[in-house]
């Protein structure tokens, strides 16, 4: 740094640290070490995700009517001039075709909500899989159920804030399933709503919800969590020299924040790509909501679709008591079945703490192998939501694949029942594979693809001791004892070229596809080599000692 | 300085392990068994034996010939800048949690970048923030000079988001490739405390909190503490007493369509009412009451009036509520309130695109598919003097969803 | 032989011939006055070539192996009485007619035949009975295209979605996409009601309504899409498959660029 900018900056932290008292905080920040495997910046894309759809929010907020007042659109898009629509919806229309940039704002802000939802569901499994929940993170994991489904809400408001044909639609049905609920049901659907459906409320309340409300949780759930990731710091997968007590990695400043700010720009950078290139939600096309119209194949948005499967999947079962209806049909999967997926996903952590007497502290990361049985009902409960997801659709796949539309919603309803025992039995199958491999790794080495003729005319092949901290890694994952380096057959010679140690004695892909597969794989991944065997020999003659 | 400062115990295991050199050498970490080299240790990347060499090439390849580029690997002081760089690193001072840098070298992470390499990659960085420069500086001057409504504002659209997305795309990777080929490439090692409190501490701040409430008078005073619970309890209810005027009580609204006796069918869209003889045998239109105003009064309303050929009908009050084979239902379903009217002129089925419930308009509603539990209501029409169609009344029971209260 | 004798024979040989030829002459009055009583075959198929050429391609393309000999229908096929050169010009033209298969509903397929038989089988079908001729939907451009979405999103669009990407129905059938069908095949399907449609007579959408209607399908269909590629324009689960593939995937290969491996 220039002596000028040296000299700046000095004043600056001074500053701060004589009102603040900042600079042992900001050092322990610096410091702070970040592990770096690829799947721990999934939750990021949620993160940066988040933070688009503050920004472009704040943009559609500047432009937007929340009002549910009858109006006679008269601006410039030539099918809808005359048509009387909600105020909300011609604003939308505004936004889209009369403020410029308007409508790459509008498909940015809807793109990044779908990748939000995505990047939460996606790290949600990453933690569940490899059971970062467990204590101490199990209140970070409450915290994170929260969240997604308070993301999932807000998608749903934002979305139906246009008052659109499509989205219009979707409302009819909440109010409906808030109708069915027994005792409470009218009086808490006409006071949502300000009375009957739909209202002049509806619209107004919805958006404070999405604008200030929800967000406002969702700002704070997320700090929350944020702060208690800093504080207990980040888990690890097990590896050389990773321990439950230390943390491997890069240091928060520079390297850290350089990358995770790259991360950032590549994530709105792949929203904007998104919302220039990709048409989203083009509510000009649907028109403005009638609850007497509706179009063939109406969906939510992808974070409904499974309640929208079950609603559809679910038979029609129906109970009239003494001047009492009891709509099971509703009731069952739209608010019962929700509800306990959600609280079963929030409180397995201690389920299976319970079951397993584990009450020790966890900082290492473990192999989705490792752990059959919570493996197993991880992929179950994910076929479970997954058949719903594909139930939400049926009448797109039934037009798509020329399938009978009843015959689609009967083989979804088989499939509920049987996919995820199935799915359970073969994932931890799978596991348990997987598993077997590994202790046949540790107990007789690598593979080494040499065949060897023994003099009496036998051919055995040629395998290599893992490397003695892999197999120690290895060992622990396993819950094996570790007994040194095993059953260690002699180290091949090298391709008959004397007996030069070969640094290591694999062997290298000679095929052309495994040449490719294997460039391609150096691209993405970091390889550690391993380390010379004489450090002083590598030691950089130019760097002195302090 | 005096000598009692010289004499001070290091307060880190850093300090105390001494020069960054030394302590690659003798690398300790403060939990685990001690790291072991052992020749050919590699990462779970080679656990499957699919090591590679620096370039897949047969190992009779002499090294010069052998290419040498690699992205992210570089070793400690190969330029000026990039000494520079690592010895920043190296040189960091560490903290309480023991943080501190293993060298490259010691890692062994592959290739180094060489000066060229390097210089290259800086340019690469350097360029990609010049085209975000470029791309941002297009979408600022696109705003202006294109044509905001060709194409119902599509070139405006791809343009503005065309360059936009370059723009962070490059900057992103500029951060990146910077990030990867650039800053050194040093592990950084620190511990992890304990995160409960010493057994002390946990004691001394239960004792605080106790005395606390002690101090309260809580324990001791019982009309106190009951008045307080009392209190308590009562609090929170004006705010939901407050929330009361959030909509009207439901009473019977739910019950009332909106259709009267002598109400003419008019067509939903056009308003025109509907004489004997508009349909044709198949045909079907939606219908509200006419005079009917906006959809908070009325979204109950939506009917179909359905013409089926001579005897087509099945069931006798389904025929004897309609006229002249017309037939008029509700078009909410009972499931969701989703308005249908997907119907199938040779089959008589009515479906329900929301969710597929169907019923078979011959036989008064019946539903034969879906999640749906109840017929649709019928409304009873008739034809007036000029042989349009009204209704006799509203609908006889509530229209769409059931609820609790339905009966 | 005696006189008396040979005039008697003469007589009764007389009376034989004279009594041929007076039955010969009374067939031959009674045949020229039929022939000119008789009805000459009906009407049409002796004045409009159209008909009778209709009525020979009726049977080229056996189109009686289902509807019957005289249009009268069967078990297989409804009849033809009363559908009208409409449905004809519909069924003919997109290719549904001739049926090739017996399943749930005939999809649309390239026409057997072209433009000027396909008048001729219409004309000879109208002949059967009276029913909706093919309609001239010129001036459908200048009609008002908000009228036509209105109508569109009330009676069309729950069958055939918003801007007429087709639709699921019940067990098999389907309303198709209408990108492919011309003005005149929206009209004739609109007023014959093919299939499963319900029939939109001129009297429940008027003539000029259903210009409207045709107008409002035909711009949608033309029309740009400002926010970049149309997904198929059938909503959610489209842009659910781009957001997955293009969105999530671009990110998490990012994060295999950024990070490292175990």
């Amino acid at each position: 740094m220039s002596a000028q900018g040296e000299a700046a900056a000095k004043s600056t932290l001074r500053y701060i640290d004589d009102r603040l008292g900042s600079a042992g905080f900001l050092r322990r920040s610096m410091n702070k070490v970040f592990p770096d495997h690829w799947s721990f910046l999934l939750g990021e894309i949620a993160m940066y995700s988040l933070i688009i759809l503050l920004l472009t929010g704040v943009y559609l907020t500047l432009f937007f009517h929340a009002s549910s007042q009858q109006v006679i659109y008269n601006g410039r898009y030539a099918p809808l001039r005359g048509v009387e629509m909600t105020d909300a919806y011609a604003s939308t229309l505004h936004i889209s075709f009369d403020v410029r940039g308007g409508l790459l704002v509008r498909q940015i802000h809807h793109w990044a909500a779908l990748l939000f939802v995505l990047s939460i569901i996606t790290h949600a499994c990453r933690i569940f899989f490899t059971g970062a929940f467990r204590k101490p993170r199990t209140l970070n994991w409450h915290i994170g159920v929260g969240l997604m489904i308070l993301a999932i809400l807000e998608g749903f408001a934002g979305y139906s804030l246009p008052d659109d044909l499509l989205s219009g639609t979707g409302i009819r049905i909440a109010y409906s399933v808030m109708e069915s609920i027994p005792v409470v049901g009218t009086y808490l659907a006409y006071f949502v709503f300000g009375g009957n459906f739909p209202g002049q409320d509806f619209i107004p309340r919805l958006f404070v919800i999405h604008v200030l409300l929800v967000p406002g949780i969702i700002i704070a759930l997320f700090s929350a969590h944020m702060m208690m990731i800093w504080h207990q710091k980040h888990t690890d997968f097990p590896g050389p020299g990773k321990t439950e007590h230390n943390v491997v990695g890069t240091p928060f400043f520079p390297t850290f924040i350089l990358k995770t700010n790259g991360f950032l720009f590549l994530v709105f950078g792949v929203c904007a790509l998104l919302g220039a290139f990709a048409q989203i939600n083009p509510v000009w096309l649907y028109g403005p909501y009638d609850p007497s119209q509706v179009s063939a194949g109406s969906q939510p948005d992808f974070y409904i679709f499974f309640l929208e499967g079950s609603l559809r999947l679910m038979p029609n079962l129906e109970t009239n008591l003494w001047g009492h209806t009891i709509s099971w049909n509703i009731l069952v999967p739209g608010v019962i079945l929700p509800g306990i997926m959600f609280n079963l996903m929030a409180v397995y952590p201690s389920i299976e703490a319970w079951a397993t007497k584990d009450r020790a502290y966890h900082n290492l990361l473990q192999r989705p192998r490792d752990v059959p049985v919570r493996t197993g009902l991880g992929v179950m409960a994910l076929t479970f939501y997954g058949v719903l997801f594909i139930g939400g659709q049926n009448d797109i796949l039934a037009k798509t694949f020329d399938w009978s539309l009843q015959a689609t919603s009967w083989a979804l309803r088989v499939l509920i029942l049987v996919l995820p025992p199935l799915a359970f039995y073969i994932t931890k199958r799978l596991c348990l594979g997987l598993q077997h491999h590994d202790e046949e790794l540790l107990h007789h080495g690598i593979e080494t693809g040499i065949i060897r003729r023994l003099p009496s005319g036998e051919y055995i092949e040629v395998t290599a001791p893992l490397p003695p901290e892999r197999s120690a890694v290895l060992a622990m994952q396993l819950g094996v004892e570790h007994h040194g380096n095993g059953h260690a057959p002699a180290l091949p010679s090298h391709n008959g070229h004397g007996d030069e140690a070969p640094s290591h004695p694999i062997s290298r892909p000679v095929s052309p596809l495994g040449r490719a597969r294997a460039s391609i794989e150096s691209f993405f991944f970091e390889r550690h080599e391993p380390p010379r065997a004489n450090p002083e020999d590598d030691e950089p003659k130019t760097l002195k000692t302090p | 300085m005096s000598d009692e400062e010289k004499k001070e115990p290091p307060k880190t295991a850093a300090e105390a392990a001494g020069s960054t050199i030394r302590r690659a050498q003798h690398p300790v970490t403060t939990g685990g068994a001690p790291r072991e080299r052992g020749p050919g240790s590699a990462s779970a990347a080679e656990i499957e034996g699919e090591v590679l060499r620096r370039s897949n090439m047969a190992p009779d390849v002499p090294d010069g010939v052998r290419p040498r580029r690699k992205v992210g690997r570089r070793s400690a002081a190969v330029t000026e800048e990039s000494r520079a760089q690592s010895e920043a690193h190296l040189t960091r001072p560490s903290d309480d949690e023991g943080t501190h840098f293993l060298p490259e070298s010691y890692y062994g992470t592959g290739e180094p970048l060489s000066e060229k390499e390097e210089k290259f990659a800086e340019l690469q960085v350097a360029g990609l923030f010049t085209l975000a420069s470029l791309a941002t500086l297009w979408v600022c001057v696109a705003y202006f000079i294109i044509p905001s409504h060709a194409a119902l504002g599509r070139w405006m659209n791809m343009s503005l988001g065309g360059g936009l997305a370059i723009a962070l795309l490059a900057v992103g990777a500029g951060f990146v490739i910077w990030a990867k080929k650039l800053l050194p490439h040093d592990k950084a090692v620190q511990d992890r405390h304990d995160l409960f409190s010493p057994e002390e501490e946990q004691l001394l701040s239960e004792e605080t909190f106790f005395k606390g409430v002690t101090a309260t008078g809580l324990g001791s005073r019982k009309i106190l503490r009951r008045s307080l619970l009392g209190i308590v309890a009562i609090l929170p209810l004006p705010a939901i007493v407050l929330l009361k005027d959030l909509g009207p009580l439901p009473t019977t609204k739910l019950r009332h369509s909106g259709w009267k006796a002598g109400d003419r069918l008019v067509d939903a869209t056009t308003r025109q009412p509907v004489k004997l003889g508009d349909l044709e045998i198949g045909g079907i239109k939606t219908v509200m009451p006419e005079g009917f105003t906006t959809p908070d009064d009325f979204a109950l309303a939506p009917t179909m009036l359905i013409r089926f050929a001579p005897g087509e009908i099945r069931s006798k009050k389904e025929s004897s509520w309609g006229k002249f084979d017309h037939v008029a239902y509700s078009k909410i379903c009972t499931h969701a309130g989703c308005p249908i009217s997907l119907y199938e002129q040779q089959t008589h089925h009515l479906l329900c695109p929301c969710h597929q419930s169907t019923f078979d308009m011959s036989n008064d509603a019946n539903v034969i598919f879906g999640p749906a539990a109840r017929r649709l209501p019928q409304l009873k029409i008739a034809l007036d003097a000029e042989g349009y169609f009204i209704a006799t009344g509203d609908y006889n029971q509530p229209v769409g969803p059931s609820f609790w209260e339905r009966g | 032989m005696s006189p008396s004798t040979f005039a008697a024979r003469l007589a009764g040989r007389r009376r034989r011939v004279a009594g041929a030829a007076v039955v010969l002459v009374c067939l031959g009055v009674l045949t020229l006055l039929y022939g000119a009583v008789a009805p000459r075959g009906s009407a049409a198929t002796s004045t409009d070539p159209n008909v009778t050429e209709g009525k020979a391609l009726y049977s080229k393309y056996s189109c009686a192996s289902c509807h019957g000999l005289n249009g009268e229908g069967g078990s297989r096929a409804p009849s033809l009485i009363g559908v009208g050169a409409a449905a004809v010009d519909f069924q003919m033209g997109t290719g549904r007619m001739p049926a090739q298969y017996h399943g749930a509903q005939m999809p649309r397929k390239a026409p057997v035949t072209d433009e000027q038989e396909i008048q001729k089988i219409a004309a000879y079908v109208a002949s059967l009975g009276a029913g909706p001729s093919i309609p001239n939907v010129d001036g459908w451009q200048k009609t008002d295209v908000a009228l036509g979405g209105a109508l569109f999103r009330t009676n069309c669009a729950q069958c055939h979605n918003f801007v007429g990407a087709g639709g699921a129905l019940t067990y098999g059938r389907y309303a198709p996409a209408l990108n492919e069908a011309t003005p005149t095949q929206i009209y004739e399907a609109m007023i014959t009601g093919p299939e499963n449609m319900p029939v939109f007579g001129d009297k429940t959408i008027t003539p000029a309504e259903k210009l409207a209607v045709i107008n409002y399908v035909k711009t949608v269909q033309h029309e740009a899409n400002p926010g970049g590629a149309g997904l198929g324009r059938i909503g959610p689960v489209s842009e659910t498959f781009v957001g997955i593939l293009v969105g999530l995937g671009l990110c998490v290969l990012f994060t295999l660029w950024l990070g490292t491996r175990a």
